[in-house]
Parts: structure tokens; C-alpha cells; sequence
């Protein structure tokens, strides 16, 4: 699309001086040749909230053809207003940007010296069979006293401050459901 | 190095064109302080002001804008000066044209309440909202002092209702404030939305930048297919004034223009007389 002066004066978002230029013979054409030699670069910016803690803060994620090139903090954000902890700043190394992100389990079995890659589903179930079998062998009915208090003392969990309330409430019925007593929150630490 | 070659370029490239508004601003300066001297503060209702905000309406009523067309115009046909040179048969007709005092007049205020007019010529259209501008300028400036328009979220101005020239990202927090095309006034709006039609989807809007250069960002929007420069004004970035930074990127709205966009300031859209 070639543009003359008279359409790039109709339409331009110069300001109201533009239409004087166009007027009083101003050339816009070295304007234009030095706009063709530019190199432009589209980006989309979304908004997105922070997955560190239970604040929420809202983050603008800046992407080139779908890949991170910036993140900040969301100024029309109500919980933070555009202000961000190290945590959040250091958001874009959760991107593909940082060579060290793991996206994969890792494994390190009993005795090995090397960490392995592993499937998600083998991770699940290792995880469950060693819950089972902790809490099987360190259950207790009764305490010293002889009361019944079903529970077991050889586990704990510290939740994940990215749990909201709600999903904090479905945890600790799990968690308590399997004896647990030790259990707690990473926003109180 | 390549941002000081691109600047140097730059500035070649724009140097005429600064040179003509250091001209205009100089008018424009002594233009404003005569106004300031004349025109009487407006009249401050904080009750009526704080319902206008909330409701949406700009707090300055152009209906009832005083008009000293007397004293406006010598300033106005000393801008004709300095602007005719090159055009002297249009400038010769419009000396003639507003050599009646109520024609000025007439002209005046049809500009100040309904924006330029598609059947006035280019420089004619110029002159008299370069002349109107200032007007607003003074009067937003005064209230600007007296009532807060910190929960204003429109993505026209508070103070005259018109659109935003363009937007200037400021401060640790990176807030978005629009400037004003028409009183250059300066207002928060939401870094995701279209200051246009309000849209807020991330699938509409987007933005260019120029490779190497984090300066400037044009915002465009698919839903209303407008687009607002935005200069970045944090950290290293150095403050400029809004009206330089919009005449020394016009290679930003070339590109926006040929992309298909149209800008979302108003002073290019055609307004025709009633039949």
C-alpha cells in the first residue's frame, strides 16, 4: 500500500501540525523511506497472575510469535499495582528463556548418583507408593496413653502458598484423611 | 552505537520539522500567557464536578467557554503569518474570510465545540484548532489545580472530552497516562484496553515496536482498528515532550497507516457540515 501525502495527512496520527505540513509543502517522503528501511518487531501482551503465592498478583506477559520477551508487574492490577516481589520480577526465567527450567521430572533412585528423566505418571505413582507405605508403617491407632488417635507422625506436608483457600480446604481433608498432623502453609513460614 | 545512528538519522530527518514547531510553540507560548491574563478562572462547583467525573462527562462545558474573539484574533493572524508564507494566495483568503469579526467568531466556536470542519481548508482547519487549543489549554490547567481526576478510567480527557494524542508509560509501576490532543492534559487509563472502543481482549490488542528501540510502542486494536503510540518513559528512557515525541515518530504512523490502522486521535476524521 503506497500512501500520498494526501492520504498519510488524512489519516496519520501526526499531530495537528501534520496538516500544516502537508500544507506548506513539508516532504514527508525521507519520513516515509526511513519507515520502509525499519525493522518491526509484533508483540502481544497478556495479562496473566503470578503462580508463586496466594497474593495473586497480576503480571502483563510480553510475547513475540509466542514466545516470552518480557514480563511486569500489571499496574491496573487491584492487589498489586504494578509492583512485584524478587520472586515475580524473576518471573521470565519460568519462561523457555532459562536453560535450566526443568520440564520434566527428575528421578534420582535409591544409591544412584545421576539424576533421570522420568514420565509424569511414573512420578505420581512413586509418589503415592511412597505415601502408602510411610503411612503404613508409621501409623499409630493409639498413642502411649492407649488413646485412640489414628495418625501418623512420619510424614508432613508444607502446601504450596499458589493453593487458594479453597484448594487449601481440599488439602487438608486429604491430607488429614490419611492421619496426617504435621501440616503446613508456606505463607506462614 | 545502532541507537545512535538511528537518532542521528532521525534527527536529520526531522530537524525541519522542529524547527517549524519551535516556531509554532513560541507563538503558541505568548498566545497562552495573553489568555491567561484575560480570561476569568472558571467558575468551580466541586458537588456538579465530582457527578460530571462520575458520570463520564469532561468537566470543562465548551458551550459555555468565554470567546474573546477580539483579543484572539491578532494572535491568530500572527499564526497565519508564520504558517501563510508558503501559501500566500490561502492565506490571502483567509485574511479575508475572518476579516469580519463574527465570521472569526462563528468560526471560533464551531471549532471549539464540534472539532475542525471537512469544508475548511487544511490550513484553515490548522489555524483555527491551533488557535482553539490553547484556549482549552488555559482553562484545563487552572482546574487541573483544583479537582482531581485520579478515578477518571475514560479514554477521553476529563477536562475537554477530547481524545488522547497519544499515551506515556511512567514511574516503577509502569502506570499508562494518555495526553490529550486538545488540552494536553493528562489522565491514568488501563495499560490492557483499548482507549477507543474498550476492549480489553489480549486477541485484539497488540502492539509493534521498532527492532532496537524500546522508545516508542504503537498500540493497536483489531476490534476498532485504531492504534496510539505509547512512549516509554521509564528507567534510561529520557522524558521528552509529548508534542516532540509525537512529531519526531511520524515513521511510527506511517507503518500504523499502512498496517491499516487509523489513529485515535480525532483531528484527521472528517466532520461535514449539517446539510
Amino acid at each position: 500500500m503506497d500512501l500520498n501525502r494526501r492520504e498519510f495527512i488524512k489519516l496519520s496520527g501526526a499531530t495537528l501540525s501534520g496538516i500544516a505540513f502537508g500544507t506548506m509543502g513539508f516532504d514527508l517522503s525521507p519520513i516515509e523511506a526511513y519507515a520502509s528501511t525499519l525493522r518491526i518487531q509484533n508483540a502481544d501482551q497478556t495479562t496473566t497472575i503470578c503462580p508463586y503465592c496466594a497474593v495473586g498478583c497480576g503480571i502483563l506477559v510480553h510475547t513475540i510469535e509466542g514466545k516470552v520477551v518480557n514480563t511486569e508487574g500489571d499496574p491496573d492490577h487491584p492487589i498489586n499495582e504494578g509492583s512485584l516481589c524478587p520472586k515475580g520480577m524473576s518471573l521470565y526465567q519460568l519462561s523457555h528463556n532459562n536453560p535450566n527450567r526443568l520440564t520434566t521430572p527428575l528421578y534420582r533412585a535409591p544409591y544412584a548418583t545421576e539424576w533421570k528423566e522420568v514420565s509424569w505418571d511414573f512420578t505420581l505413582d512413586k509418589i503415592a507408593a511412597n505415601i502408602k507405605k510411610t503411612r503404613d508403617e508409621s501409623f499409630e491407632i493409639t498413642n502411649a496413653a492407649g488413646q485412640e488417635v489414628n495418625r501418623t507422625m512420619g510424614m508432613a506436608s508444607v502446601g504450596s502458598a499458589a493453593l487458594d483457600n479453597e484448594e487449601c480446604y481440599l488439602y487438608q481433608k486429604f491430607l488429614r484423611s490419611l492421619g496426617m498432623v504435621f501440616i503446613e502453609h508456606q505463607a506462614r513460614i | 552505537m545502532k541507537n545512535t545512528l538511528k537518532n542521528t538519522s532521525e534527527d536529520r530527518i526531522y530537524a525541519c520539522i522542529l524547527s517549524f514547531y519551535e516556531t509554532i510553540a513560541a507563538w503558541k507560548k505568548t498566545y497562552k500567557r495573553a489568555l491567561t491574563a484575560v480570561l476569568p478562572p472558571p467558575a468551580i462547583d466541586a458537588d456538579l464536578a465530582a457527578i460530571k467525573l462520575k458520570s463520564g462527562f469532561p468537566l470543562i462545558d465548551k458551550e459555555r467557554l468565554a470567546l474573546d474573539e477580539a483579543m484572539i484574533k491578532p494572535h491568530f493572524l500572527a499564526l497565519l503569518d508564520i504558517v501563510g508564507h508558503k501559501n500566500p494566495q490561502e492565506a490571502h483568503a483567509i485574511a479575508l474570510q475572518v476579516a469580519d469579526l463574527n465570521v472569526f467568531k462563528h468560526l471560533l466556536t464551531d471549532t471549539l465545540r464540534h472539532g475542525a470542519c471537512a469544508d475548511h481548508s487544511q490550513l484553515l482547519r490548522f489555524l483555527l484548532q491551533e488557535t482553539v487549543h490553547p484556549l482549552l489549554e488555559v482553562h484545563a490547567d487552572f482546574l487541573a489545580g483544583k479537582i482531581g481526576v485520579e478515578d477518571w478510567h475514560c479514554g477521553y480527557c476529563p477536562m475537554c472530552g477530547s481524545n488522547p494524542m497519544l499515551g506515556v508509560l511512567k514511574g516503577q509501576e509502569g502506570k499508562k497516562y494518555l495526553i490529550c490532543e486538545a488540552c494536553l492534559s493528562e489522565w491514568l487509563f488501563s495499560r490492557s484496553r483499548c482507549s477507543r472502543c474498550g476492549t480489553a481482549s489480549s486477541v485484539k490488542m497488540a502492539y509493534f515496536t521498532v527492532q532496537d528501540d524500546e522508545r516508542y510502542r504503537v498500540e493497536t486494536c483489531d476490534a476498532c482498528k485504531r492504534y496510539l503510540k505509547v512512549i516509554d518513559q521509564r528507567g534510561d528512557h529520557p522524558e521528552k515532550s509529548a508534542m516532540v515525541a509525537n512529531l519526531t515518530t511520524l515513521h511510527l504512523d506511517i507503518i500504523a497507516v499502512k498496517k491499516g490502522y487509523t489513529p485515535v486521535t480525532s483531528f484527521f476524521q472528517e466532520r461535514h457540515p449539517p446539510e
